[in-house]
C-alpha cells in the first residue's frame, strides 16, 4: 500500500476498530477513511470477519466445574498448606535457634578446658610419668639435663653414695629414678624466605659464633634458572637454643618452623649403669690380677677379659658423650632461600627470527591439533555412526509423531 | 451429554455484575475472603470455559483444565502480586495450563500411536458456518490463532495479550492484523465453503 495515498496503514485501521488508538489517531484514521474508498472496504472487511467470528459460540459452563470448585474452596486445601507452611518455618526457626545456642553453649564450656588440656596432651609423650610440663619447662631442658650430668659426675667420684654402687648389677631404673629432669635431644626445622643469599650467610655465620654453635652441614646451590639456596644443619647450644632461633627468625620471611624433642633420660640412665658396672668389673679383674695365685693361662685369661671389659667402656663412653652431646646440643636444619627474581636476558635472537619461529611453531601446532582431531574422529567416528544410525532414527521418528501431535492440539 | 451443551451463550454476557471491580477483589481474596473468590468465580467461570472450549476438542478435558485453573488461583492465594490486572492474571494461568497439557498430550500421542482428534463429537450441534469458520481458525498459524482468540473472545487489549503471550506489543498488532487478514481469504476461499467441503466437516463432527 501507497504511504502517499494512504497515510493510514491497514493495522491502524483495525486498531481503530479495537479502540486501541488515542482519540487524535482515530480521527486521522476516520478522516482518511471518509475520503479512500480502499481503506473503506479494508475497514468493512474488518468488521466482516469479526462478524464471522462471532458465530462461534461455546456451550454453557456445566455445573460440575462449580461444584468441583466449591468443594476444593470449602476444602481449603491452601488454608491447611498456609498453615503448615508457617508451622514448618516455626519449627525450623526454633530448632535453628536451638541449634545455635546449644553449639555456643559447648563452645564456651570446652574452650577454657582445653587450652589448658593442650599442652598436656602435645608435650605428654616427652615425659612420660613426669609431672606436666609446659612449653617454658621444655625449653629449659637442658640446663636440667646439664644439672643431671653433674650429678652423673658425683656419682662417678663416690660410686657408692648411690645405690648403683653396691652390688655391682642394680637395674637400670634403679638408677634413673632418683633423676626427675628428663635429658631431651631437641629438632628444630626452619625454612626461611631471604632477600639476598650471601648476605644472610654472612648473618648466619655471626649468629652460630655468638651463640657458640656450628654448622655440622651445609650446602649451597645457585641454580641458572631459579632461587639460590642454602640447606644447613646446625648445632646450637641447647641453652641458647631459644635465643639463636630469635636470631635466625631475622634472617627473612619464615615460611616453616617446626620443633620437636626426643627424651633420652632412660637410655642415658641405662649407659651409664652399664658403665658403672663395667668399671667396677674392670677394678676386679685387675684386683684379681695384682694378687694372682693361679697358672699362666688363667692369668692370660683375667687379662684378656681385662682388655674386653676396657674396649666395651670405651665404646659405653663415647656413646654417652653422643647422647649428652645431642642434649647439649639442639639440631637445627635450616634451609634459606632466596625471593625469586626474574632477571633480564638479552635477547640472542632479532624479531624477525623470532616472528619466524613463532609462526613456524604456530603452524606446527596447526597441523597437530587437525593431525589430533582427524585420529579422535578416526577412533571414535564409526562408533558415534553406528550409535547415530540406532539412537537417532527413533529419536527422528519420535519427534516428528512430537511435533504432528502438537500442531493437531 | 455434558450439562448445558443445548445451550449455546456468549460468555461476556453471563457475567454476573458486581459491584467491586476485579483487582480489589483478588485483594481481598488474597487476605482471606472466600466471597470475593466466589465473585470472581461467577464472573469468569463461562470465560474461562469458553477459552478451553476454542483451544481443545473435548469438552470435558476443557471443563477439567478449567478447573484446574481455578485451582491454581486458589492455591496461589498468598502468593498473589498485584503486578497486572487479574484478567492478565487469569488467562496466563490458562493458557500456561493449556501449553502443559498439549505437550503431555502430545508426549502421550508418541506412545500411544494415536493423534488427539481433529473434532469434537460434541461439535455435532454446531452449524455448518460454525464448522467452517472453527476450521479456518484451526489452520491459522498457532500464535496468529492465539493473538486473535484473545482479542476477539477474551477481549483482551493488545498490551494484556503481549503480556499473556510474551511478545512485544508491535508483534501483537502486526500478527493480529495478519491473522484477521489469512482467516478472511481461509473464509472466503477455503474449499469447506462449498458443498463437499462442508459436508466433510459435518461428517467428521
Amino acid at each position: 500500500m501507497n504511504t502517499l495515498e494512504h497515510p493510514v496503514a491497514p493495522d491502524e485501521i483495525m486498531a481503530m476498530l479495537d479502540e486501541e488508538l488515542s482519540s487524535a489517531e482515530r480521527q486521522a484514521v476516520l478522516k482518511h477513511i471518509e475520503h479512500c474508498a480502499e481503506c473503506a472496504t479494508m475497514r468493512l472487511r474488518l468488521e466482516g470477519t469479526a462478524r464471522s467470528l462471532a458465530e462461534w459460540r461455546v456451550a454453557v459452563a456445566p455445573e460440575s466445574l462449580s461444584r468441583e470448585l466449591e468443594r476444593a474452596a470449602a476444602a481449603r486445601p491452601y488454608k491447611a498448606s498456609k498453615a503448615r507452611r508457617r508451622f514448618i518455618g516455626t519449627a525450623w526457626a526454633t530448632g535453628g535457634l536451638l541449634a545455635a545456642i546449644l553449639t555456643l553453649a559447648v563452645i564456651g564450656v570446652h574452650a577454657p578446658f582445653e587450652s589448658h588440656k593442650t599442652p598436656q596432651r602435645t608435650l605428654a609423650y616427652l615425659t612420660p610419668g613426669a609431672p606436666a610440663p609446659t612449653t617454658e619447662n621444655l625449653l629449659v631442658a637442658p640446663t636440667r639435663a646439664d644439672r643431671f650430668k653433674g650429678s652423673l659426675d658425683d656419682l662417678r667420684a663416690s660410686p657408692n653414695k648411690a645405690s648403683i654402687g653396691g652390688g655391682g648389677g642394680a637395674p637400670p631404673e634403679a638408677v634413673a629414678q632418683p633423676q626427675a629432669a628428663p635429658m631431651i635431644a631437641r629438632q628444630v626445622s626452619l625454612t626461611i624466605l631471604v632477600k639476598d643469599i650471601p648476605q644472610a650467610r654472612t648473618v648466619l655465620d655471626g649468629i652460630l659464633s655468638s651463640h657458640a654453635g656450628y654448622a655440622a652441614t651445609m650446602n649451597v646451590s645457585t641454580p641458572e634458572s631459579g632461587s639460590p639456596s642454602i640447606v644447613a644443619s646446625l648445632r646450637i647450644p641447647a641453652a641458647q637454643l631459644e635465643a639463636a632461633l630469635a636470631h635466625l627468625r631475622t634472617l627473612g620471611h619464615v615460611e616453616g618452623e617446626s620443633q620437636s624433642g626426643e627424651e633420652v633420660t632412660e637410655q642415658h640412665a641405662d649407659l651409664v649403669a652399664r658403665l658403672q658396672n663395667a668399671r667396677e668389673s674392670e677394678d676386679r679383674l685387675r684386683a684379681i690380677l695384682a694378687h694372682r695365685t693361679g697358672k699362666m693361662d688363667e692369668v692370660l685369661q683375667v687379662e684378656e677379659q681385662i682388655g674386653e671389659t676396657r674396649g666395651a667402656i670405651e665404646q659405653m663412653e663415647a656413646q654417652q658423650k653422643a647422647l649428652e652431646h645431642l642434649v647439649d646440643y639442639a639440631s637445627v636444619d635450616l634451609q634459606l632461600t632466596e625471593q625469586y627474581e626474574a632477571r633480564f636476558t638479552g635477547q640472542p635472537t632479532t624479531i624477525g627470527t623470532q616472528l619466524r619461529n613463532s609462526l613456524v611453531t604456530g603452524i606446527g601446532n596447526a597441523g597437530s591439533s587437525l593431525l589430533g582431531l582427524a585420529l579422535v574422529l578416526e577412533e571414535f567416528g564409526p562408533a558415534i555412526l553406528v550409535w547415530a544410525g540406532l539412537l537417532g532414527f527413533p529419536a527422528w521418528i519420535f519427534w516428528r509423531r512430537y511435533r504432528r501431535a502438537q500442531s493437531r492440539l | 451429554m455434558p450439562d448445558g451443551e443445548d445451550r449455546s451463550v456468549s460468555e461476556h454476557e453471563t457475567s454476573p455484575p458486581a459491584e467491586d471491580d476485579d483487582e480489589k477483589l483478588i485483594a481481598a481474596f488474597a487476605r482471606g475472603s472466600t466471597e470475593a473468590f466466589g465473585i470472581l468465580f461467577a464472573r469468569y467461570r463461562q470465560p474461562v470455559y469458553g477459552f478451553f472450549c476454542r483451544r481443545v476438542t473435548d469438552r470435558s478435558i476443557a471443563e477439567e483444565l478449567a478447573q484446574e485453573t481455578f485451582l491454581a488461583i486458589l492455591r496461589a492465594q498468598d502468593r498473589y502480586e498485584a503486578t497486572a490486572l487479574f484478567r492478565t492474571y487469569l488467562y496466563a494461568i490458562a493458557l500456561r495450563i493449556l501449553r502443559s497439557y498439549r505437550r503431555k498430550a502430545a508426549f502421550r500421542a508418541i506412545f500411544s500411536g494415536t493423534m488427539p482428534a481433529d473434532h469434537d463429537p460434541a461439535d455435532a450441534g454446531a452449524s455448518g458456518n460454525e464448522l467452517v469458520l472453527r476450521d479456518a481458525v484451526r489452520r491459522l498459524d498457532r500464535i496468529d490463532r492465539e493473538v486473535l482468540l484473545l482479542r476477539e473472545f477474551e477481549e483482551l487489549s493488545y498490551a494484556e495479550i503481549s503480556t499473556v503471550l510474551g511478545i512485544p506489543l508491535n508483534t501483537v498488532r502486526s500478527r493480529l492484523f495478519r491473522a484477521r487478514a489469512a482467516l478472511r481469504d481461509l473464509l472466503e476461499t477455503s474449499p469447506a465453503r462449498t458443498r463437499a467441503g462442508l459436508s466433510k466437516l459435518e461428517e467428521q463432527a
